[in-house]
């Protein structure tokens, strides 16, 4: 009796494996891409910030006290009633800051960044920045946007 | 009895899905992501930096003379003061530069109305680091200048 041939083997089908893969990294890319900015910001409330050509903060964790179009102010998620209110929270956010690098030097020395709508008045920010340095913030930045086409 | 003739049933092939064009289009958005992040991502400009940094900058010889030759003010009907003196702020980029250069530490200072618009005081201390002020000093005034 004849032996029979045996088969060739065929390709291992890698369709079956690669297709949720690719769906699974497609889906994260969306997500990325939509949550980049409270991401990188630490909040999620949506500001129109300013653009500038000069940057001078790099990415770091810091406090992001947000001011709305409407005059709505917030410091991380949480809505400030009035200006002492933000001193207060600026406060324990300096000093939880120290507590967790155990070091009471460190107190006052995480940044705080204000997140200021474009279209408000000065005013209004200089009563934030009043407030934020009387929580003890020593490192407060104006948060702005790299304008395209600057280096 | 006549033999049946067994049906040959063929296995159908599941389709395979073309995944080239899928990765192509995967690929293109993460390029164009890594690409616009740093016109999404926000950052900043100092207006108070750590006090190490600000004791550094605050060691000076005893000197009666300010060295701050930029002095700003901006009104909330747009007019512009340099040192005290009412200036074309189409000017200030050709201007900042030369006083800049006669102070020591290129220190700058700034004030503008309440109701100024906040973007217009941005573009401002924009303009004064671009033109090589170390330091924006912000300043709140109790009476303004401006008409």
């Amino acid at each position: 009796m004849p032996r029979e041939k045996p088969k060739p083997k065929e390709p291992p089908d890698i369709g079956q494996y690669l297709f949720p893969m690719a769906g699974v990294m497609i889906l994260t890319l969306a997500t990325l891409i939509m949550d980049a900015q409270s991401l990188f910001t630490n909040t999620s409330i949506k500001v129109d910030i300013p653009k500038a050509n000069v940057i001078e903060v790099e990415l770091e964790q810091s406090i992001p006290v947000s001011v709305t179009k409407e005059g709505k102010m917030y410091v991380q998620d949480y809505e400030m009633p009035d200006l002492q209110s933000i001193t207060a929270k600026i406060k324990e956010l300096q000093e939880k800051y120290a507590m967790e690098n155990n070091d009471p030097e460190l107190k006052g020395q995480q940044l705080t960044v204000i997140r200021g709508d474009k279209a408000i008045q000065w005013g209004k920010v200089l009563e934030v920045l009043d407030a934020v340095k009387k929580g003890g913030a020593k490192r407060v930045a104006l948060a702005v946007v790299k304008r395209k086409g600057s280096g | 009895m006549p033999k049946r003739r067994k049906k040959k049933v063929e296995k159908r092939e599941a389709p395979r899905p073309n995944l080239g064009p899928f990765s192509d289009m995967t690929t293109s958005l993460l390029i164009m992501f890594m690409l616009t992040i740093p016109f999404i991502v926000e950052s900043g400009i100092f207006i108070s930096r750590s006090l190490a940094t600000k004791r550094r900058n605050v060691v000076t010889p005893k000197k009666k003379k300010s060295d701050i030759k930029v002095n700003i003010h901006i009104c909330a009907d747009g007019t512009v003061f340099l040192n005290e003196e009412p200036f074309d702020p189409n000017r200030l980029p050709d201007i900042i530069p030369k006083l800049l250069a006669r102070s020591v530490k290129k220190q700058a200072l700034l004030s503008a109305d309440n109701d100024v618009i906040y973007e217009d005081v941005i573009q401002m201390i924009d303009l004064l680091k671009e033109k090589g002020a170390s330091d924006v000093l912000i300043m709140k005034r109790k009476r303004s200048k401006c008409p």
